[in-house]
This record gives C-alpha cells, structure tokens and sequence, in this order.
C-alpha cells in the first residue's frame, strides 16, 4: 500500500473538479443558515479593508483600521473568511460574474474539491477503484453533501486535516517514494508546514493535529519515524500563514490570541434533542457523535466505515497496519475522540467530526474493493455466475452502497440539517426517536415564496432563528421582498416563521397567544415532520378562516 | 448488496407510509361531517402537526403521553393517526389510551395512510374551567404548549362563582427552562374554597424526563353547588419565575 510510485494527480484532480461542479450546481436551492449570515457580514468587512490597503495601505495596516474591519467574529482566524471577501470582491463586486451569496459560498465549494482531491489521493494508496469510491462515500449522504456547499468552515478544516494527512504521509514516505535528499525532505517539510498554517488560520480544529503527527511518528517504524520527527519541525513555521492571513494579530496580538483561544475553550452549550432528551449541559453521552453518524448517514455507509473502522482497529492491535492506515486512524480519533469526551459542546449535528467520516473512506472504499473482488472470484465457481466479473460486481456492489445515499441527497437536498438515514427511520422515524429536528435556520426558504405573495407591503415577520444577518442575505440574494421587516418577535409581528425546534417551543405557544389562533397560514413539513410552520394575524392577507375552539 | 437493497426498498417505500396532501383533505372532511361539542383530535405520532393546517372543525392535540394528557372539555377524541409512521408505534397509543379507561367507539376509518378513530374519553363532564379566559393564554411548560394561567408566585386568583361538583383538578407548571433549575425551590399552589382550604399541589423543578407540568386532584367537601375559589401561588424564593396553572371542576 505504501507503494513507490508518487501519488498520480490527474485523477483526483478531475475529481476534484467534478466535486465543484456538483457543488456549484446544486447550491443555489440552499438557505442561508445562521453562521452563514455571521460569515457574509465578516466577508463584507474583509473586503472594504482590503480596498482599504490598495487604496491606503499605511491607514489599512494601522491598529484603528485592523480593529476595525477585522474585529468582527474574531473568535475564528482570517482565512477562509479571507477567501470569502476575496471571492466576493473578485467575482461579484469587480467582475459582476457571480451573485453575492455564490461568490462568498465559491471558496468553500473549492475546499469540498479539495477534500475529494485528497480523499482520492488516499484512496490511490490503495487502487484506482478506491480512488474514485473514497470520496464518493464521503459525500454520498446529504448531511455531507450539504456542508460542501456552504460559505462556512467546517468543510475546508475537514480539507484541510485531509491534506495536512497527504503531506505528512507523502514527508515520511507513507504515500509515495520516501524523500530522497535533504532538498526533497525540506520541501516536502515546506508543503507539510504550509498546508498545517491553512489549517491552523481556518479553524481551531487544528490544534489537535500536531500530537496526532508526533503520536503517530512514535508509532511508525524505525525509518518512517526518522523522517517524522524531522518533518514535525516545519510546523512551526505554520504560525505565520495564521499571522499573514489574520491581520487582526498584526496588533495585539497576544490579546486577540487569547480572546480566540478562551473562547473555544469555553464556548457555549446550546441546546440539543437527543433521543427525546434535550441535551443542554455536561455530561453528554459518551456515544454521542458515533450514535449520531449512525443515524445520519445512510445506512450502506454506516456499515461500511464500521467495518472500516473495525478493520484498522484490529490491525492495529495486531500491530499489523502501516503507517498510512494508522494515520488515517489517528485522524478518525482525534476528529472524534473529542466529543466522547462528554464535556466537549456537541451541538451541530454531524459538522464537527465530519473528517471521522473522511479519514474511514478511503479504507472502506479499499474494502468494498476487496469484498467485489471477492465476490466476482466466488461467482466463477458457479456456472450461472460467471457474467459477474470484476469490474460488474464491483460496480454493482457500489451501486448498493451509495444508492441510498444519492436518493437521500435527491430527496432531502437542500435541507441537509434535517437529514436522517434508515438507521433512524429516516426523517419521520429521528422525529419519533426525539432527534433534533433541524438547526440554523436555512429551511426556511421553503416558506419564503408564499411569505413573498402574501405579506402586505412593509409587512412585519418574525423569522424566529433566521437572524438578521441572513434575513438581509435572502433580501440581497433577491428570495425575500426588500420591503417586509423584520420582527423582534410575535408581539410586533404580523406573520411568524416558526422553525421546529425542541428548545424554542415557548415560540410557538407565544404566538397564538399573541395571534389568538392555533392554525397556521402554511407550513414546510418534510416527510410529514413539522419544519417550519407560518402563522399569520387572524384578517392578514393568507390567514387561515376563524379555527377551531382553542386545543391544548 | 442485500443491504442496499434493503435500504432503498425501504427509502422508496416512505411515500405510501405518509399521506399524500388527498388522504389530509378526506380525513379532514370527515371530521367536519362527524364533529360534535365535545370533541377533539389527538394526533399520532405527535410530530404529525400537518393536521393543525387541515383539520378546521375541532381542536387538534399533539400531546405525547395519551395516557395522562388532560384532553380537557374533551369527552370524545378522534385519534388521527399516520399508520405505518417509521417508529411510530400507534400500538403504543392506542394501549395508552385504553390505560386511561377510554375505549373505542367505532372501527377505524382509512384515508390511504392515515386512519381515524373516535375513542370514547370516559372523563367525568367538566362543570367550570375556573381559568377560562375570554383571550386564551399559551405557555411552554415541559417543551409542551398549555393553555393555562400565569400566576405570580406570590399573587392570589379570584375567579367569579362556579359550579363546584365534586372534584377540583388543579394542573400547574415552571415555563421554560427554570422547570429543570433544581436549585431553584417548589412551588405551592393552595386552592380554597368559599374560604376553606381545599388542599394544595407542590410543582417541584424537575430533572428530565419527569414531568414538569404537575397536578392534582382535590375531593371538594359538601357544600353549595356554586362556590367562590381562591388561588395563591407562594415559594421560599425564586419568585421571578413564570409560573401557569389551569384549574377546574368536575361532577
């Protein structure tokens, strides 16, 4: 598996390419979801300030103009939300090529091309076949596919653990040729140091990833250590990628560092329905994340990165597994490991250990792979078997795995958040468990069109999670009328969006209070669940006749 | 292979296990031609609130737990049910309702996927909801809507004269979150009537999933059948929580 021959790039690349192009097209039914929102007011304040430095740099690089344009959301580094402002800029705001939301959505839509890029390159460790199925099954599952589209981070820091992955195995010889030469190794080291400063100036995600490299070096044999502890040292050189991208450490710094570095350590726990629980503070359930990829993800692919997983670990045990199986396994642990920990914020469904999913693919593609193999070899001895060769049964054999998920895609998309696979009974079923039904808001667009045909001019609406960020995105992007408000709540609101959610219920009864009616104006029920009910002020234009006598 | 298969069978089979927008609209018209006073809807599984946007004629129910839900006012409840809901477990409701002593009063009727079926409740007839309010009040209790009464710790309700009966039902609750703030001390709602103490109902913080909304019902004493009720809410501390009761009167 560790084979010589140097990773061939012009797989993953088309790959890579037809991952964007997928994510381009399918992108514009998604809402805009509440960070969304955060991350386009950043991209916006971004860009004035890199106008800022082509058109005054010395006032661009001050402490007063930093603070200012970079202060906001600096509890995330400058990167990706760099990225946003310069796709932005470049796309809509000088070429006119791109409307607004896609052009800032476009950098992490790259980013999912690049986890197919690296994904594919860990599965050429293992075949042509692997190759292709690595990522494949990584986003075949709406939750997955979902994320690729969005202007957000967890995406590219899931890229960017991959390819940090690539270049360390490629710096130890775990993926390709070993360096040969100290020039080799040291540019080799340069790549390593380069793409772990991305990492580390998108999300602190990254933080984990060097004692996952040095375990890992510890672990390896003698010669793949070698070359391991002598690559671990470039990564200190990654520090100035986060320093060069994050111009809000260009002054004070230590105190922005520590703003970012306190704020994770103590984020906040929201709210989250777990098996008819509503989980809202320490300890979580030791399963947690494992339980809810179970749920989430189709059912094929839960079974295939389980036996994955069981496969490496058992190898592992045995001391039987190379260096780039057990870096792999190591990655899937630190993604995961973390939220067992019960005391870490689980909130966001799947998102924060979506690269648990990535580092099991390219070993359950490998698997798939063989069990095909397999299969094709046991139909020769049966006479009336012998059409499925090689290549039929494997083809047939991933037709299985990932259907299910392409029909979850084709079924849910665009409301990823609310995505549920067989495990769970799929979305109607995760409501009868007590799942979370939904979160950040995005779902929202599938009342959008009749808020737009009903509301009076200047009509008022309470959005309920969508914040105001992303209500004036949906007025930008053209989906929602420039001229309804947005209300603070029912109280001043003439309309109310209510999304579903376990934690807010108060909403809901609050509003027919205030409306004094329990019926709604319309509502977006997915699979018959409740996502988004819409109310409307007995008399307004859409509002259900007089209801029935009051219920609960 | 057979699990994908099995998979997609199953993913491809969810659209004849839901309703289609026909099988809402015929249940609903069935409803409008069978409703009476005192009748009302529950629907199962809870999640299928599609039926508030439907069903015009009566009140419509979401409750989870049919088996000690109050269904108040109610004497005959029409289980509205998505039959074939993935983990739906109708069979479950169906044995809560019969735990709580109603029975069915017909055979279920079928609109594709859903079904429909009068149960005949058995609750005694309400003779005075002593927190009617001419403008209903909703509030969160137990992530549950109630109509019920906000009521100051410490504030005293005294509604106009009603019809007494034999029974004061008393359901009370912490809105929201301070439910569960166990730190936080009980509740007391103290029920009188015509100056007499009747009893009272402690609503403590609770950790879930015990039930934060709590009752209690009160055997009232002989006495005249039209009575002057009095209710006070009192606790040791904590009194900015926000604390809703309903209360009424049974034969």
């Amino acid at each position: 598996m560790t084979g010589a021959r140097p990773p061939a790039r012009a797989l993953p690349a088309a790959l890579a390419l037809a991952t964007l192009a997928a994510m381009v097209a399918t992108q514009a039914s998604i809402g805009f979801m509440r960070d969304e929102g955060y991350y386009f007011t950043a991209a916006h304040s971004y860009q004035e300030w890199v106008l800022l430095l082509l058109r005054a740099p010395g006032e661009a690089l001050s402490a007063a103009a930093t603070e200012r344009y970079w202060g906001y959301n600096a509890e995330h580094p400058g990167l990706a939300k760099l990225l946003f402002a310069l796709s932005d800029l470049v796309f809509r705001r000088a070429l006119g090529w791109l409307p607004g939301a896609l052009a800032c959505r476009l950098p992490g839509m790259a980013f999912a091309g690049l986890l197919t890029f690296w994904l594919a390159q860990l599965g050429l460790a293992r075949s042509r076949a692997a190759a292709v199925l690595a990522p494949l099954l990584f986003w075949c599952a709406e939750r997955t596919f979902f994320h690729g589209h969005l202007c957000a981070f967890d995406v590219p820091i899931c890229a960017l653990n991959a390819g940090v992955a690539v270049q360390w195995a490629k710096a130890i010889g775990a993926l390709g040729p070993a360096p040969q030469d100290a020039r080799e190794r040291r540019r080799r080291g340069l790549w390593l140091a380069f793409v772990y400063g991305c990492a580390l100036a998108t999300k602190h995600n990254a933080w984990f990833f060097p004692p996952v490299l040095l375990v890992h070096a510890l672990l390896c044999p003698r010669e793949q250590r070698k070359l391991g502890l002598r690559a671990l040292p470039w990564l200190l050189l990654s520090p100035l990628v986060l320093f060069a991208t994050w111009p809000l450490l260009w002054h004070g710094a230590l105190g922005h560092l520590r703003f970012w570095i306190e704020f994770h350590l103590r984020h906040v726990h929201y709210a989250w329905w777990y098996l008819n629980h509503l989980l809202r503070a320490p300890p979580f359930p030791v399963e947690y994340p494992l339980a809810l990829l179970a749920l989430t993800l189709p059912v094929t692919t839960v079974v295939l990165l389980a036996v994955a997983l069981g496969s490496k670990l058992v190898d592992f045990a045995r001391r039987r597994i190379d260096a780039l199986r057990l870096l792999e396994l190591g990655f899937a642990a630190a993604a995961l490991g973390p939220f067992m920990l019960t005391t870490t914020p689980i909130f966001g469904g799947i998102k924060h250990w979506i690269a648990g999913i990535a580092f099991l693919a390219p070993e359950a593609a490998s698997l798939l792979v063989a069990a095909a193999a397999l299969a094709a070899s046991s139909a020769q001895a049966i006479p009336r078997l012998r059409w499925l060769t090689g290549s039929r049964a494997l083809a047939l054999g991933a037709l299985a795995v990932l259907l299910p998920g392409l029909h979850q895609i084709v079924h849910l998309h665009p409301y990823g958040t609310s995505a549920y696979g067989e495990l769970a009974g799929n979305v109607p079923g995760a409501a009868s468990l007590g799942m979370q039904r939904q979160y950040w808001s995005n779902n929202v667009t599938a009342v959008l069109p009749w808020l737009n045909e009903h509301v009076p001019p200047g009509g008022r609406v309470f959005f309920h999670e969508v914040n105001f960020e992303s209500y004036r995105a949906y007025q930008i992007a053209g989906l929602l009328r420039q001229d309804i408000q947005y209300a603070g709540g029912p109280r001043d609101a003439q309309y109310a969006a209510l999304q579903w959610h376990r934690e807010f219920r108060e909403r809901e009864p609050e509003t027919w209070t205030e409306f004094g009616t329990q019926r709604p104006a319309t509502g977006f029920y997915l699979d018959e669940t409740a996502q988004v009910v819409v109310y409307a002020r007995p008399g307004m234009p859409g509002a259900p006749p007089p209801g029935p006598p009051p219920g609960p | 292979m057979a699990l994908g298969g099995l998979a997609l069978a199953f993913d491809l089979s969810l659209a004849a296990r839901l309703p289609s927008a026909q099988d809402w609209a015929e249940a609903a018209g069935a409803l409008r031609a069978k409703a009476q006073a005192g009748d009302a809807v529950q629907v199962w599984p809870p999640w299928a609130e599609r039926a508030r946007l439907v069903v015009d004629a009566l009140p419509v129910f979401t409750e989870e737990d049919l088996a000690r839900a109050d269904y108040l006012g109610a004497q005959r409840l029409w289980l509205l049910a998505i039959r074939s809901a993935p983990r739906g477990h109708l069979g479950a409701a169906l044995q809560a309702l019969r735990s709580r002593g109603a029975a069915p009063l017909a055979d279920e009727l079928r609109f594709g996927a859903l079904s429909l079926q009068a149960w005949d409740l058995r609750a005694p007839p309400v003779l005075a909801e002593l927190t009617a309010q001419a403008r209903p009040q909703f509030y969160e209790v137990d992530y549950v809507a109630h109509r019920c009464l906000l009521l100051q710790i410490g504030g005293r309700l005294e509604p106009p004269a009603q019809l007494a009966g034999s029974v004061l039902h008393l359901r009370a609750g912490l809105v929201g979150d301070r439910a569960y703030d166990l730190k936080a001390p009980p509740v007391t709602l103290s029920a009188s009537a015509d100056g007499v103490q009747l009893g009272s109902l402690t609503v403590k913080p609770v950790l879930e999933p015990l039930p934060a909304w709590q009752g209690a019902d009160l055997a009232l004493p002989a006495g005249p059948p039209t009575r002057r009720f009095s209710f006070a809410a009192s606790a040791p501390g904590g009194t900015d929580r926000r604390f809703c009761f309903t209360a009424w009167t049974t034969r």
